[in-house]
């Protein structure tokens, strides 16, 4: 029983194996946490990749358009990760950006537990190098998923209409209570403006050590920020920020791209993340400042 | 380093090949105590000591009950060894929420207990050692004793191995000492039941690897504010996931150790068989999480309240009791008591319907209803105080949930969830009908298409390793 079981699980690697190389599959990402992981390992296992000009950044970076980058730009940006780990990834994959372009706002961000093991520990790293149906955009739910999205549409919605929610109603009486969410932005606000200065001296005393080791061997770093809403680009834990970036990388001697004008874009309801109007703004702001970059003009 | 890591791999393979070594034949008892010692500190460090004292203590305490010829002092004993454990329990389990309901959260005991945090496995190294002086007390008391022929040194290993023992020390099963004791012996690489392992290890990585280590990542809307804007059913599908997660994870965590404790020669209890067949609460808790049910009954229903003897109230009230108590086990949190109490009184209302319609007949009926109003009416709504760390974020689930019917559903989130809690329902319809022929043929003569299935999806469709949930109980 153990051999063909064994001996199953390899046939049916094959096969798919065989699907994935000739058959209709595409990447894809089934939710935020894999979408960085796919991104992470498109560049690591690409040699024409690992020689692009990088943009490191957070979910509020992400929301630049990357098909309107400059040619040979990769965007390491991840939502829900931090600058931190897209760093480690430069550094553990050998890439060699000309430039790299670090993004400031959430620097104090600690890296992601276990995200860089999954990806580096020797098991994944060589296993999904070598054999790629087993890199994550080839999941197999992932390639049936969109499928049987489309077929059990109607169905939920024919449930979700006709008995669901009519049952449902039944139990909301007169008057609908609401949540009030008003706590849980305090408290973020709360938070975002908190400042730990111990952090700040450990964080900005590794960012230089690491920028330094990066300029030493011909990558030129250029920090950015991303507009955000003014009360949190004001607050305490902001301020700080681009106090210690002055103080411990100053204009001089490290680079920076211009600041925005942050009153020219609106960002939804958290104060951090730009609408989309504003995210196609910045993405043009993003990009013409990336080409002028790579001119040395700043 | 949990089961998922690949280090754990390395360390498995090493305390493997060591354990079976011929030479180090007589050592095998020593291999797994300091690989086991090793394995806990990997993942709770310096509470490495607390699990050293719980257990040389409850060796010192087992000693001298089974030692000791009077009576009184066998009693003075176990009473003193149980106290001792419950103290441990109580004192790094609930000092933190005991100190923030009577202080407050400014205090400076408060600041202690919370920078102190949990130690990993403490719910179930001190329910261990409360089994062993219980049953060693039952045992020596027996007419028909017989004192065992063992020194102390050995009595000394028997009981570290007992409460150490790497495979089940973090998150179970509860072992019996009973059960675990007599296992006690030289072990052979010929004499290991290859099949039963595979079979184990396979379904535990698969459950966890592919089907908890995904959901979560789909269940991680269930926060707020993330969970405002979902529709009613998403929020339902979802805390249904939940549900599948923490089966997912839990059983599997089960499955993995039983199947490593079989590497080794050691059977351990069974936690899990098919809970979602149940047609009944009680069902519920002869199927799910068995050893820490079979614990609460023996022990607590039966020994510490008095079981049956009372009267009809009586019993139904320490049921209850008995219920409450399970919830406070799960988690530091008064949510944790109101879910015991739920259940309690839920398992209370259904004894009491069960007994006064035992004559109505039309059995399969009443089994299906029992199904949905244990299912839909207690278990899964009650989910929500598994899912969020405060009660009000239950129950802002549940008004978000009642209100969000004008909310468009989450379609793709919905088939995500079902997709990957799909393998449990069919888990549990092949139980449910394997009676039937196809099913029958499937287990007798295409056994190898289950677990071969299982093998591809472990190797293509796994998710990134995560801490097991029942860790923090």
């Amino acid at each position: 029983m153990i051999f063909r079981s064994i001996l199953f699980a390899v046939v049916a690697l094959l096969l798919y194996a065989a699907y994935v190389a000739y058959g209709n599959s595409s990447p894809k990402a089934q939710h935020t946490w894999q979408e960085n992981i796919i991104r992470t390992q498109e560049y690591i296992y690409s040699d024409s990749l690992l020689k692009c000009d990088v943009v490191l950044g957070t979910s509020l970076t992400d929301k630049v358009n990357k098909d309107s980058l400059p040619k040979g730009v990769y965007m390491l940006t991840y939502p829900g990760f931090s600058v931190w780990d897209g760093l480690e990834v430069v550094k553990k994959a050998h890439g060699k950006p000309k430039y790299l372009f670090i993004e400031q706002n959430a620097i104090l961000k600690p890296a992601s537990p276990n995200f860089e093991d999954y990806i580096f520990n020797e098991l994944n790293y060589y296993s999904k190098k070598h054999i790629p149906i087993l890199q994550d955009a080839y999941q197999p739910v992932g390639q049936i998923a969109d499928w049987v999205d489309w077929h059990s549409q109607p169905r939920v919605r024919f449930f979700s209409n006709y008995i669901f929610n009519p049952v449902l109603r039944v139990f909301q009486g007169d008057t609908i209570k609401t949540i009030d969410a008003s706590e849980h932005y305090e408290q973020m606000r709360k938070l975002r403006n908190a400042v730990d200065t111990a952090i700040v001296r450990e964080t900005f005393t590794r960012l230089k050590k690491e920028v330094d080791a990066l300029q030493s061997k011909g990558t030129i770093v250029y920090f950015f920020g991303t507009p955000v809403h003014k009360e949190v680009y004001f607050n305490d834990q902001s301020k700080a920020i681009r106090a210690a970036f002055k103080q411990y990388m100053p204009a001089g001697q490290y680079h920076y791209l211009p600041d925005v004008n942050i009153a020219e874009y609106v960002t939804i309801r958290d104060q951090i993340h730009l609408n989309s109007e504003s995210a196609k703004d910045y993405t043009r702001v993003l990009a013409r400042q990336i080409a002028e970059a790579r001119q040395n003009k700043y | 380093m949990l089961f998922t890591d690949v280090n754990f791999v390395y360390f498995f393979l090493v305390v493997f090949l060591l354990f079976y070594l011929k030479p180090l034949k007589k050592y095998q008892t020593h291999i797994l105590i300091f690989s086991s010692l090793l394995f806990y500190y990997l993942n709770s460090t310096t509470f490495l000591i607390l699990l050293l004292f719980s257990a040389t203590m409850n060796v010192v305490f087992s000693w001298l009950i089974t030692k000791s010829d009077s009576f009184q002092r066998r009693k003075l004993y176990v009473t003193l060894g149980i106290s001792l454990n419950v103290f441990i329990l109580v004192f790094f389990k609930y000092g933190l929420m005991l100190v923030s309901t009577f202080t407050g959260e400014t205090s400076d005991v408060y600041n202690f207990f919370l920078i102190m945090g949990l130690p990993i496995g403490i719910s179930f190294y001190t329910f261990e050692g409360i089994s062993l002086l219980f049953d060693t007390y039952k045992a020596r008391n027996a007419a028909n004793y017989e004192p065992p022929n063992q020194n102390f040194v050995t009595h000394f290993k028997d009981v570290f191995l007992f409460i150490s023992f790497f495979p089940h020390l973090i998150a179970g099963p509860i072992l019996r000492a009973n059960h675990f004791f007599p296992q006690i012996e030289t072990k052979y690489l010929k004499n290991i039941n290859w099949q039963y392992c595979f079979r184990k290890l396979i379904l535990g990585y698969f459950l966890k690897m592919v089907v908890a280590n995904n959901l979560q990542y789909f269940t991680v809307w269930l926060q707020s504010p993330a969970m405002d804007n979902q529709s009613s059913l998403t929020l339902f599908v979802l805390i249904l996931g939940f549900t599948f997660q923490l089966f997912a994870d839990f059983a599997g965590y089960s499955y993995i150790a039983l199947g490593l404790g079989g590497l080794f020669g050691y059977q351990l209890e069974e936690n899990f068989n098919y809970p979602f067949v149940s047609s009944s609460l009680s069902e519920l808790w002869s199927r799910w999480h068995i050893t820490l049910s079979s614990f609460l009954r023996y022990y607590v229903f039966t020994n510490l309240l008095g079981g049956g003897r009372g009267g009809k109230v009586a019993s139904l009230f320490k049921i209850f009791i008995t219920m409450v108590i399970a919830g406070l086990w799960h988690g530091s949190k008064w949510s944790f008591a109101i879910w015991g109490s739920i259940h309690g009184s839920a398992l209370v209302i259904e004894h009491v319907v069960k007994k006064n319609t035992k004559k109505w007949g039309f059995t399969r009926a009443r089994n299906i209803l029992g199904w949905v109003i244990s299912y839909f009416f207690v278990i899964v709504p009650c989910m929500a105080l598994f899912r969020f760390p405060t009660l009000q974020g239950a129950i802002d689930y549940a008004i978000l949930f009642v209100n969000n019917t004008e909310f468009a559903d989450n379609y793709l989130l919905i088939t995500y969830l079902c997709l990957y809690s799909s393998p449990i329902v069919v888990m549990h319809l092949l139980y449910k009908y394997k009676e039937t022929s196809p099913v029958r043929w499937l287990f007798s003569k295409g056994e190898y298409l289950v677990y071969g299935t299982m093998l591809f999806f472990i190797v293509i469709n796994s998710s990134q390793s995560s801490p097991f949930i029942y860790f923090n109980f």
